[in-house]
């Protein structure tokens, strides 16, 4: 394969002249459509991993895994088997900010999906035997992290970025961490974070508005109303200028950075998004790409992204380069940083990199899955369901000023923090390593 | 569940990760089966046609049959070569004016080599169709190279390996699995070569290889989505038919001997921490396959793996020897294919019991298989399956076209869910016979100091 895009990107910002969301009466984002029998719900709670009980990290993803253990009548394979054998896809995943349920079924099916998920989230079992299996396995999904050097140079940066701050751990627990999470544990963290007020749901597929709510109804009936506990405090991220080196034993150096990123509501934001696609976000039309791949074949890949957290947020990119080249890569990567902030960008990528942004949003509704997940998004994000409409006009609206003055702003680099993994020789960091686990 | 992996030792190493995740196990369309035109340009080139009007994209894939295992001796990495130079240019659109052209649209190109086929694809706003065939047609006969863009590349493929085998104890051990399990067909080769080989690659090897293989006769292009198929034919046919076609080799794959020895690899590394085990066995592919064993061996492959399979219940639930467990099997290889089983442990001393276990339940299966509900239940949700895939832009795409470039008759992909409906426990039991029956390759992957 050509590349591998290697980091998520979190934003979806949009346009879709062929796509409506309407909202339902129940406050979801809903793309009706007939063309398969088929519905996708995508249901955001506002609990991911960084509202673990202190100590009790990996909390949220421990739920993940017991709410698929059994629930009301069904023991953990019984419960698996309903769902499989009638072809429902369901799923719980955590991100730092998102519980996530994501689920797929036959139209026809919808009240048993429905009934389904409503026993995980309000009869599940959190068996003795089922919770000693998924803490085995979560300790071997921990152990198989450690064989990952991308893993550890984000877990680092997330360390150093938002040391103090719940985002910090990356979503990363210990087996120590993970000894001290209890069925008790697991359902205080359901009963309180879990509920009504902090849900952003999106659907797609073939219903109507009324189905969606009253699937909605009767998959959540039970759940609490208010959450419980205090929500996560906002946080500057600390990017000291320089760069932390962990060793390990590799041909190839993992090179990770982050520097100032940019809130989702600031007006700025649009301006931001054009800014990192330029730089590194843009695939083979970034610079970042064109001069350590394309031009110099120094890497697989690069790239950069807006990560977004709700209470934070920074730029991230990464690179592997082979051990020899790693103070080179960094080297220009530091040189177009600087490079943007004197000179700015031509007219003709600023063209091209709204004509893309503006040109590849339909995309994003190719499929159920995915519209589901976009609609999710913009309610989760405090979106309008009219915004894919005006997100055209709000990029095209960009100009070369905007972007050279924001470049002074997130391009600084006296607040561009590097991570190294590897073993490169004669590259001296300059910043200590974080303790992991504060 | 949690989802815990093994680097498994593919014959589809670099195979696109998005296609793969969207298309679990090579499922089709159930009763109404895929929707689609196909026809043939008088230069040989193949075109299907599958319309999905859900958004205003229009997915334009191009199928070369030719992979990694084509290549000529000690270059076995040209095809995955090639795929990436295929972005460098030509005469009319020089520089990397693909890439630039398509994403200044909201489109996005990529690409991925395997064993047996090369495949290049795009997917774009619907106006963007004609520009895209023109390139791709372009590409298809006019790609220039010279050492200034090629030899960067080398070094970008070079990194590829690095980063994905080199700095990875679990790929390491795969590569060596793989070569352990075929003894002589070129599948024993990685997809991306040899590092000590890649070096020596040549822009001439390059385009060698292209003139060999890139022709209208040996490629089948799709175009999915928002089009209809009187307008995408006329630009097909407009955009195509002047390409000449090419005597392409034959493809005369070296054949495995009769395999009588059991062997076993193993990988202690500092980098590696969590142990695992896999045991491989040859198993018979869509094309070298008797009788309906290669659809048998996909119901098989179901009933053992997930959440609710075989293996699961007995080892991870019941057992409790492992933390992870899974069963794999593709019948889309052109030649010979396995059928893999493997298990995660977080206690190394548990490997030796359940290599046991993986024994005794093959030799279970291969005596009087499996029951009449797990039969009934690994069926249905196959089918079920189907229909999400029909909804889906890529997977039919994919399904239809690397079935086509591996020599499979439309046919026979079509009727997949009436072969799936048609496969019964004695099937089962013969295709696991002569599978399970036949010495496998054993791997292991060991935390700690060698």
């Amino acid at each position: 394969m050509r590349y591998l895009f290697l980091l998520i990107f979190v934003l979806c910002a949009g346009l879709a002249q062929a796509v409506t969301i309407q909202e339902t009466p129940r406050n979801v984002y809903f793309i009706e459509d007939h063309s398969d029998p088929l519905i996708a719900m995508t249901l955001y709670f506002r609990a991911g991993w960084a509202y673990d009980p202190a100590g009790h990290e990996g909390t949220a993803k421990f739920l993940t895994a017991m709410l698929e253990e059994g629930a009301g009548p069904y023991d953990a394979t019984a419960y698996r088997r309903e769902l499989e054998n009638s072809g429902i896809d369901l799923d719980f995943s955590a991100s730092g900010d998102r519980f996530t349920i994501t689920l797929s079924f036959l139209s026809s099916d919808r009240d048993r999906a429905a009934r389904l998920l409503n026993l995980a989230l309000t009869q599940p079992h959190f068996s003795d035997s089922s919770m000693a299996r998924v803490r085995d396995q979560l300790l071997a999904v921990y152990r198989q992290e450690l064989e990952d050097p991308d893993r550890a140079a984000q877990d680092t940066l997330a360390h150093i970025v938002f040391q103090g701050h719940p985002y910090a751990a990356a979503g990363q627990y210990t087996p120590e961490s993970l000894n001290r999470i209890t069925a008790d544990g697991l359902r205080q963290f359901l009963h309180d974070r879990l509920t009504i007020d902090t849900l952003a749901a999106g659907a797609a597929g073939d219903a109507s508005a009324s189905d969606i709510d009253a699937f909605l109804g009767q998959a959540l009936a039970g759940l609490a109303a208010h959450a419980t506990g205090a929500p996560l405090p906002p946080f500057g991220p600390r990017l000291p200028k320089g760069m932390a080196l962990l060793k390990r034993d590799l041909p190839q150096s993992v090179v990770a950075f982050a520097a100032p990123g940019i809130d989702l509501h600031d007006p700025d934001f649009y301006t931001a998004y054009v800014l990192n696609y330029i730089m590194g976000g843009g695939g083979f039309q970034s610079r970042l790409m064109r001069e350590i791949r394309v031009k110099r074949g120094l890497s697989y890949g690069i790239d950069t992204a807006l990560t977004q957290h709700e209470r934070s947020n920074i730029l991230v990119g990464e690179t592997q380069t082979k051990t020899a080249s790693t103070a080179e890569t960094i080297a220009l990567i530091q040189q177009e940083w600087q490079r943007f902030r004197n000179e700015g960008p031509s007219a003709a990528e600023i063209d091209a990199a709204k004509t893309y942004i503006i040109g590849f949003y339909p995309r994003n509704f190719a499929n159920l899955t995915d519209a589901a997940e976009v609609a999710a998004s913009l309610k989760f994000e405090g979106r309008g369901k009219d915004y894919p409409d005006r997100r055209q006009a709000l990029f095209a609206a960009v100009t070369a000023e905007d972007l050279r003055r924001l470049a002074q702003k997130l391009l600084d680099p006296d607040h561009l923090t590097f991570v190294v993994v590897g073993a490169p020789e004669g590259l001296v960091p300059t910043l200590s390593l974080p303790q992991l686990g504060q | 569940m949690i989802s815990i992996s093994r680097v498994i030792p593919s014959l589809l190493l670099l195979v696109c990760l998005v296609l793969a995740a969207a298309v679990p196990s090579a499922v089709h369309a159930q009763g109404p089966r895929f929707d689609l035109v196909h026809f043939t340009l008088a230069n040989g080139l193949e075109t299907v046609i599958l319309p999905n009007h859900r958004a205003p994209v229009v997915l334009v894939q191009v199928f070369y049959k030719v992979g990694a295992a084509d290549g000529p001796p000690g270059k076995n990495g040209a095809a995955h070569f090639l795929e990436h130079l295929m972005f460098k240019g030509t005469a009319r659109y020089p520089d990397g004016a693909f890439d630039r052209l398509i994403q200044s649209h909201g489109g996005e190109s990529n690409a991925s080599t395997n064993q047996d086929v090369t495949e290049f694809h795009e997917v774009i706003p619907k106006d963007q169709l004609e520009q895209v065939l023109d390139i791709e047609a372009d590409r298809m006969e006019h790609l220039t190279l010279d050492d200034a863009t090629v030899l960067p590349e080398r070094d970008v493929i070079i990194e590829e390996r690095r980063q994905r085998i080199d700095n990875d104890p679990g790929a390491q051990l795969a590569e060596a699995e793989n070569a352990a399990l075929y003894l002589n067909s070129p599948y024993r080769l990685p997809v991306i070569g040899w590092l000590h080989e890649m070096k020596q690659y040549t822009t001439q090897d390059a385009l060698d290889f292209y003139r060999h293989y890139y022709a209208p006769n040996n490629a089948v292009l799709v175009l999915a989505g928002d089009v209809t198929p009187q307008e995408a034919r006329g630009l097909v046919e407009k955009h195509f038919a002047a390409l000449a076609r090419r005597d392409i080799p034959r493809r005369q794959r070296l054949v495995e001997p009769p395999h009588r020895v059991t062997t076993q690899v193993s990988f202690r590394s500092p980098l590696a921490h969590l142990p695992s085990i896999g045991i491989s066995f040859l198993a018979p592919s869509y094309r070298t396959a008797t009788g309906n064993d290669a659809y048998a061996l996909q119901v098989l492959r179901e009933v053992l793996s997930g959440d609710t399979g075989l293996l699961y219940e007995d080892m991870v639930i019941d057992k409790k020897v492992a933390a992870g467990v899974g069963a794999r099997y593709s019948p889309r290889p052109y030649d010979v294919s396995s059928f893999g089983l493997w298990a995660a442990t977080n206690d190394e001393k548990q490997l030796d019991g359940i290599r046991e276990r993986f024994m005794t339940i093959t030799h279970k299966i291969a005596l009087g298989g499996v029951t009449r509900e797990e039969l009934a239940n690994a069926k249905k949700r196959l089918l079920i399956a189907v229909i999400k895939t029909r909804a889906d832009l890529t997977g039919p795409a994919d399904i239809v076209g690397t079935g086509l470039a591996t020599d499979r008759s439309l046919l026979d992909i079509q009727n997949w869910p009436t072969f799936i409906e048609a496969v019964t426990n004695d099937d089962i039991k013969r295709a696991a016979q002569s599978v399970f029956s036949v010495p496998g390759v054993e791997s292991r992957l060991l935390p700690g100091e060698q």
